[in-house]
């Protein structure tokens, strides 16, 4: 058995790490790049097996989602905090890793006869329905939804696992899926809600984001976070009240879980889109009605999604007016990397590379 | 190692690698036992001590290396951190060291997308050219032989030779497009070329980025700020420009200053990436960008809300207009052997006609201040002529309120679909907002009348007083000069004197720009704009002529200013007397990707060659199509110096991490060795010194000595020319390369001087935001047109026929046929034009194939569901591509992000085959600041617009 | 159940279509689905409460020596046959063999602590061997090193036949693999995994109590 129970649940309390990492992600800053997914994708899943894996994608919502239809395919806990019943995403559903005729089209012979394209016929992928959104225009609406394992607090994958080979560090909460115990059952797929967890064929085991523990432990801060050109992802222990997570989670109750319902209480939170406002029959625009439904963002972050987009409104209003926010200051981080993940400042050019 | 090569000897190499590489630290497979808890570990013992060190091997390297993605194929200068181990680069990180302007502005870090992250990908991707190639089979057939390094230049060097000496060198056709302009290995190339005596195409003149309204208005080619000038503006309009796409590693700055409270406003047809962060979204008709500038001009001109001061000194709206020909009051027409570039206003404080401060004629010392005069805006004045007849005139402005009489906001709201009111409303805002600047980009300068939406935008921030000032202005796209590279690669130094005059005379703009054009007209006259080649040479004028593909008042018909043109020498066009081209060599451009109507180049054009020669980093569609091809290195197989565009404030600079990949080579040494052969061939055949279109002598066996300066570089050696063109660089501190590429980012010690593409024309502030045109609004200099102001009247007779000598509204002509829908586009997000089109990963986050964009109720109409295959066209062409429907989309409105590759298309039939890209003849006329100069105006790209349908396929 | 002791080529011992296996005494043990309330995570026990498994309830045993070689035939019914790797929701076939390494280590629970039991583990999408594991109690199973349980294995018209071929002596480390000799009783139970039913690790079919076989010295 692993050898610690944080994570689980016992005598109906989970138990807790001793401080917890977590990020917020600012939807308001996010250009739906995908920096953050290729950068995940060159720092660890190019290895064997490992080709349709995606730790962390950018989701258009509303949409499907990766893997498609994931909100619909159960798992976590129920609200009496009993496992619910999951699905296995399959590889078509996260999108498979498209094959392609390169070596076909520029040397096959076969001049304009054949073409550059997927040597399957994908019905799916990781960003399929990317910037396609909803409503109807002129009040459509869509947004960015970066998503990845969430480390949670009671994760429904460590719970899942009947050979305990998912731990929930001590020291900092870090979800981590050991891969000389696992043997590939994936009931912890099945199990996770969020449905952020891969399984590599080749080596008959499932893998997941490591939170790039080997760069937290050189101070560097993960990839996905460090290498975001929107500045958008902070990352910090949830308990240190000088930190951006602190403040934006805590203090200022901006940013929210996603599917809190899902009950496994998610380590990432979200800073909930604004939208400009809607318009109305006559092509005005209708300042009361937002343009994103709201019943569409309490589906996401639950009901304190009112309050999360009133509050930065009005810190936006007084700012416009002069004066000064602290939220704001937090969201527009000046001094980066210190404000974005004050904890994991280092630049990996400065950390020795060689391996010890 | 010759023969047909095989699969193997084509992506062998490094690619294999690095996949071997991952793979050894990759150890520990389902084989490894796992132990129980508490149980000892038996059997093999791995490397390893368990999967945690697996990965923590799988962060390692043996060194990090600074990198960059230099030249300027990509906007956004990011400097990088490459993470090299056993002699490949495992990944790159963006190297995130840059300092804020100051404690109250955000930081520049990290620079850097999904492309800059995994070019090392790219780079040893299955697209990789790693050996040269030649072609055995028909041309596209895509059948090699691989061929050594000295049979590939041989061969090359024997045609050109061959070509130059029968028919001159100008049949000799060099295309190196935008995409390798640079400061670095490239610039060696260029020049290469040059002393060549090659026609060169100016692939400005196709890129569709000409700012060709800007031009008219300000005679400025470009301009822009830092990023973080937008923390300075109380409004930002995103007008025909997605920065969450296109400018990925500074969008930031724009949400972040919405945060610290600026309001940003989206002007688009659709709801974009940018469009979700903002304020408030106006969703005009496609292609009615300036109706809406002018109904807002309208609501702030007859509400007496603009800046009377501002725009009597710093525009061309006092300037008085003969009421009797519209031309301006010329100090020619009121006294004998006047000036014709001597302009009036009536100084209300005299009653009187005086010379308007600025005028190209009245010298350097006159400055746009008032001083004592004021100038009317307003009324009809009397004045004498030289032969003594009286004429009325009126100010500009006068005649603009006329012709802003036809945009009211009703009549605005009726062309463009943006209700009157928020019209209204907006352009109170506009002239409310204390600081006001507008991210235009280059997407508001594909369209067919593109000129006139920057010169309505313009006329706002005019009106407003929002051009020269901090958190103001348009942003285009400016770059930081370095001196250095000119003066190490220029053949002709100032003189002592001239040198010595520099240090305590400034030249103005306009004595800047005259300098450059004679030097031009002197050593660099070999360019021809590439739309106008392809006019000449591919048939696209059968197309581009045709008159229902243009305004009912076009001025001019295309065909004759283009004729007259050319006849007058304002147009080049090279080869001329019917000699034809004969050897075209494009440089890491991807011209049939690009060009328009690419089938009637291949149709057309391509025939005419004897030889097609592609040097490229990876394969293209063009290479596909061509002789030779060779292969190029990748940006961190060579020094590199990335062209400086003035987001940031600092040089980027990347050192070589690798050995070339295979055995491609940088452009520096390519070009070495050919010009080395070159004059080695005209030596052994005792060639005489050619004649060039002007006569003057090429000399083909001193070549290869002109271009090493007589043995100062060689092919070899690039860092003696590197080490020379940062030293000699002042505003990038004088540094030495091997501290530049230490650092990797270098700050900008000042903004380098004017140069006809370096368009800031502000001074170098430490401590804030660098932004444009300071000099003008602030210092008093003229602008560099020829009334010396902003100039919204232009008094050529083409314009006053088109109606077009004040911004108006035209509506889009048809170009394509009779059909109902729009093309529109952008730059993707995906790739940097077509460089990473076909990399795998990122196209594992698209569809794997080209799409468009398509409204729900169009995509209904035509019974296409979400992925079907559809069929785009219209009377000129068509191609196949997936169907994403989106309420987005404006219904009318088509958006094809650009540049994939034409092998991705079925029977590579791309999404330029339908279109013509019709230019405005307007934009050949001569006038002042309007004229053909390379990479400034002329004849420019406008795929936007294009009329088309849509079924399915 | 009586193992005989027949002078056999190895080849044929491990051939599961070889005349042999007519010589052998046939059991018929009847299999259940491992109980739920075993499962060692809640969740499996919780979603698996309306998806059944176990669908596999009869195996077909027949055990030869030839003094050197211990081989079991195993045939069962199972109308799919599932032999690609695990991938998407698929899983592949199984069947294993269990062994007390301990004389009172319990079946239910995979063996105990300091009470372990020895597995031989045959998959479909690997036919060609089984693993051998050890387990000292649910969700304890370890692969060992040792790889000499060659198997062979033959589906026709629904029905698996699946040859386990082992020397009666192991080289394997004490307490990582059973042991056996001629004249010996050994017990063993049984244990069949459905693949297409998302049968895998505690999900499958088991036959609940040791069974005793003897071989012929």
């Amino acid at each position: 058995m692993a050898s610690n129970l944080v994570g689980r649940m016992r005598d109906g309390a989970v138990i807790r790490p001793k401080r917890q990492l977590a990020m917020v992600f600012d939807l308001n800053k996010c250009l739906g790049c995908h920096t953050c997914a290729m950068a995940c994708k060159t720092q660890w899943t190019s290895g064997e097996g490992m080709d349709a894996m995606w730790w962390t994608v950018v989701n258009t919502q509303p949409g499907r989602g990766t893997p498609r239809d994931w909100e619909k395919m159960g798992g976590g806990f129920d609200a009496s905090g009993e496992a619910r019943s999951g699905q296995l995403p399959t590889r078509e559903d996260f999108g498979d890793a498209w094959e392609f005729n390169h070596e076909e089209v520029f040397q096959g012979g076969k001049g304009t006869s054949v073409h550059l394209r997927p040597r399957t016929n994908p019905t799916w992928g990781p960003n399929w329905d990317e910037d396609q959104g909803g409503g109807e225009y002129p009040n459509a609406y869509y947004f960015y939804l970066p998503r990845l394992c969430n480390h949670c607090t009671h994760p429904a994958c460590l719970e899942a696992c009947p050979r305990s080979a998912i731990e929930k560090r001590e020291e900092d909460g870090v979800v981590l899926l050991n891969e000389d115990r696992c043997k590939g059952y994936r009931f912890c797929a099945e199990a996770c809600p969020y449905k952020r967890i891969y399984f590599n064929a080749t080596r008959g085991i499932s893998q997941k984001c490591i939170f790039c523990f080997p760069r937290l432990e050189k101070g560097v801060a993960p990839a996905c976070a460090r290498q975001c050109p929107g500045r958008l992802r902070f990352v910090g222990y949830r308990d240190d009240p000088n930190g951006p997570i602190w403040k934006l989670v805590d203090k200022w109750k901006v940013a929210l879980p996603l599917h809190a319902e899902f009950g496994t209480e998610p380590n990432v939170f979200y800073v909930p889109p604004l939208a400009p406002p809607r318009h109305d029959a006559a092509g005005r625009p209708d300042r009361d009605k937002p343009r994103i439904p709201i019943e569409y963002l309490r589906s996401l972050f639950g009901d304190g999604v009112d309050q999360a987009l009133e509050t930065l409104r009005a810190e936006m209003e007084k700012r416009r007016r002069g004066e000064e926010s602290e939220l704001l200051r937090t969201l527009i981080v000046y001094r980066w990397p210190k404000d974005i993940f004050p904890d994991f400042p280092n630049d990996p050019a400065s950390v020795e590379g060689r391996s010890a | 190692m010759k023969g047909e090569i095989t699969r193997r000897g084509f992506l062998g190499g490094a690619g294999s690698l690095l996949a071997l590489s991952m793979l050894q630290v990759r150890c520990s497979g389902a084989e490894t036992p796992a132990a129980a808890p508490g149980a000892p570990v038996t059997g093999v013992t791995p490397v390893y001590g368990d999967w945690q060190d697996v990965y923590r091997q799988q962060w390692t390297w043996d060194k990090v290396v600074k990198g960059a993605h230099h030249v300027v194929n990509c906007v956004s200068a990011c400097p990088f951190n490459l993470f090299v181990k056993d002699g490949i680069v495992l990944r790159e990180e963006q190297n995130a060291v840059m300092e804020a302007n100051n404690e109250n502005l955000p930081d520049f870090n990290p620079r850097g997308c999904q492309k800059g992250v995994c070019y090392s990908q790219l780079m040893y991707g299955p697209g990789r050219l790693r050996y040269p190639l030649k072609r055995v089979g028909a041309r596209g057939e895509g059948r090699w032989k691989r061929i050594s390094w000295d049979e590939a230049i041989g061969e090359i060097a024997d045609k050109i030779v061959e070509v130059a000496a029968k028919d001159g060198p100008e049949c000799v056709i060099y295309d190196s497009g935008t995409a390798n302009a640079g400061y670095g290995s490239e610039a060696g190339e260029m020049r290469g070329f040059d002393i060549l005596g090659a026609t060169q195409l100016d692939g400005w003149a196709c890129a569709g980025d000409m700012p060709l309204g800007v031009i008219m208005t300000w005679g400025l080619f470009n301009v822009d700020s830092t990023s973080d000038d937008y923390f300075h503006s109380d409004l930002v309009l995103l007008w025909l420009g997605n920065p969450s796409y296109t400018r990925i590693p500074d969008a930031h700055f724009l949400w972040e200053a919405r945060y610290n409270g600026s309001k940003i406003v989206s002007i688009a047809p659709d709801y974009n990436a940018s469009t979700m962060h903002c304020d408030d979204w106006v969703n005009l008709r496609v292609g009615t960008d300036a109706a809406l500038a002018l109904g807002m001009a309208n609501v702030i001109v007859s509400e007496k809300i603009y800046r009377a001061d501002y725009v009597k000194e710093q525009t061309d709206l006092p300037l008085l207009v003969r009421d009797d020909d519209g031309r301006f009051l010329r100090e020619s027409d009121v006294e004998k052997g006047g000036k014709d570039n001597v302009f009036y206003l009536w100084n209300l404080a005299k009653g009187e006609a005086v010379p308007a401060p600025g005028s190209e004629g009245l010298g350097r010392s006159s400055k746009l201040a008032l001083g004592d005069l004021d100038p009317a805006l307003d009324g009809t004045y009397s004045v004498e002529l030289a032969d003594g007849k009286t004429v009325s005139v009126r100010p500009v402005f006068e005649r603009l309120r006329e012709r802003l009489a036809d945009y009211t906001p009703e009549r605005a709201a009726e062309i463009t679909g943006v209700p009157a009111e928020t019209i209204v409303e907006f352009a109170r805002e506009v002239a409310a907002a204390k600081t006001v600047s507008i991210f235009g980009s280059w997407g508001m300068m594909k369209h067919h009348h593109s000129d006139l939406f920057q010169r309505g935008m313009i006329l706002l921030l005019a009106l407003t007083g929002n051009v020269g000032k901090r958190g103001t202005g348009l942003h285009i796209g400016a770059w930081y000069m370095m001196s250095g590279v000119e003066t190490i690669l220029s053949d002709v130094q100032p003189a002592w004197w001239q040198k010595a005059l520099l240090k305590v005379f400034t030249p103005t703009v306009r004595e800047w720009i005259a300098a450059f054009r004679d030097y031009e007209d002197e050593h660099m006259y070999m360019n021809v704009p590439a739309l106008l080649f392809l006019h000449q040479f591919a048939g696209l004028g059968d197309v581009v002529d045709k008159p229902e593909y243009h305004d009912a008042r076009p001025g001019k018909p295309l065909r004759e200013a283009i004729a007259e043109g050319i006849a007058s020498g304002a147009l080049p066009m090279y080869p001329k007397n019917g000699k034809q081209p004969r050897v075209y060599v494009h440089t890491r451009v991807n011209p049939l990707r690009r060009w328009p109507m690419p089938q009637l180049a291949e149709k057309n054009f391509f025939p005419k060659l004897d030889l097609i020669v592609g040097v490229n980093v990876k394969m293209s569609s063009t290479c596909m199509k061509s002789d030779i091809v060779l292969p190029a290195c990748g940006y961190y197989e060579r020094r590199g110096i990335k062209y400086a565009q003035t987001y940031v404030p600092y040089y980027v600079v990347g050192d070589k991490a690798v050995e070339p990949v295979g055995e491609s080579k940088s452009e520096w040494e390519i070009t070495g060795l050919l010009l080395k052969a070159i004059q080695e061939r005209a030596r052994t055949q005792e060639l005489a010194p050619l004649k060039d279109v002007k006569d003057k002598p090429r000399d083909f066996a001193k070549v290869y000595d002109r271009w090493t300066k007589d043995g100062q570089f060689t092919e070899k050696d690039d860092l003696t020319y590197y080490e020379a063109a940062t030293r000699s660089s002042p505003e990038m501190g004088s540094i030495g390369w091997d501290e530049a590429v230490a650092k990797g980012a270098i700050r900008i010690q000042g903004l380098g001087p004017f140069r006809t593409h370096t368009n800031i024309c502000s001074d170098y502030e430490p401590g804030d935001s660098v932004y444009s045109c300071q000099w003008f609004v602030q210092h008093k200099q003229p602008w560099p047109t020829l009334t010396g102001r902003m100039q919204f009247y232009l008094d050529h007779p083409w314009f006053i026929a088109a109606a077009e000598e004040l911004p108006t509204h035209k509506e889009m002509p048809k170009v394509g046929g009779n059909y109902p829908l729009r093309l529109t586009g952008g730059h993707t997000r995906w790739s940097i034009h077509s460089s990473f089109r076909d990399e795998t990963n990122l196209n594992r986050l698209q569809r794997g194939e080209p799409v468009a964009y398509v409204s729900i109720a169009d995509a209904a109409a035509r019974g296409v569901k979400d992925n079907d295959r559809i069929v785009i066209f219209n009377d000129e062409g068509r191609c196949e591509l997936i169907a994403k429907p989106s309420p987005s989309v404006q219904p009318g409105q088509v958006i094809v992000y650009h540049a994939w590759e034409n092998f991705q298309f079925k029977d590579w039939k791309s999404n330029q085959e339908p279109v013509p890209s019709v230019w405005k003849s307007l934009h050949m006329a001569v006038y002042g600041q309007l004229h053909y100069r390379f990479l400034y105006a002329g004849p420019h790209h406008a795929p936007r617009g294009t009329t088309l349908d849509f079924r399915l396929a | 159940m009586r193992v005989r002791r027949l002078a056999a080529g190895t080849a044929d011992l491990l051939d599961p279509g070889s005349s042999l296996w007519s010589k052998a005494e046939t059991g018929t043990f009847e299999l259940i689905p491992t109980p739920l309330a075993m499962q060692p995570s809640a969740y499996v026990r919780a979603s698996r409460e309306q998806r059944p498994f176990g669908r596999v309830r009869e195996v077909e045993v027949r055990v030869l020596h030839d003094g050197e070689h211990v081989a079991f035939l195993l045939a069962w019914d199972d109308p799919d046959r599932d032999v690609e790797p695990p991938g998407d929701e698929r899983f592949p076939d199984g069947a294993a063999l269990l062994f007390p390494l301990a004389s009172d280590a319990p079946l239910v629970t995979m063996g105990a602590e300091g009470r372990a039991v020895n597995a031989w583990h045959w998959r479909a999408d690997r036919p060609e061997r089984a693993r051998n594991n050890v387990a000292a109690g649910l969700g304890t199973t370890r692969v060992t090193q040792d790889a000499s349980i060659a198997t062979s294995a033959r589906w026709d018209h629904g029905r698996w036949r699946v040859v386990f071929r082992r020397t009666l002596a192991s080289t394997a480390p004490a307490g990582e693999a059973v042991r056996m000799k001629p004249g010996d009783a050994v017990l063993v139970a049984f244990a069949v995994w459905d693949g297409s039913n998302g049968e895998r690790g505690g999900l499958k079919s088991f036959s609940p109590a040791w069974h005793t076989i003897t071989l012929e010295g």
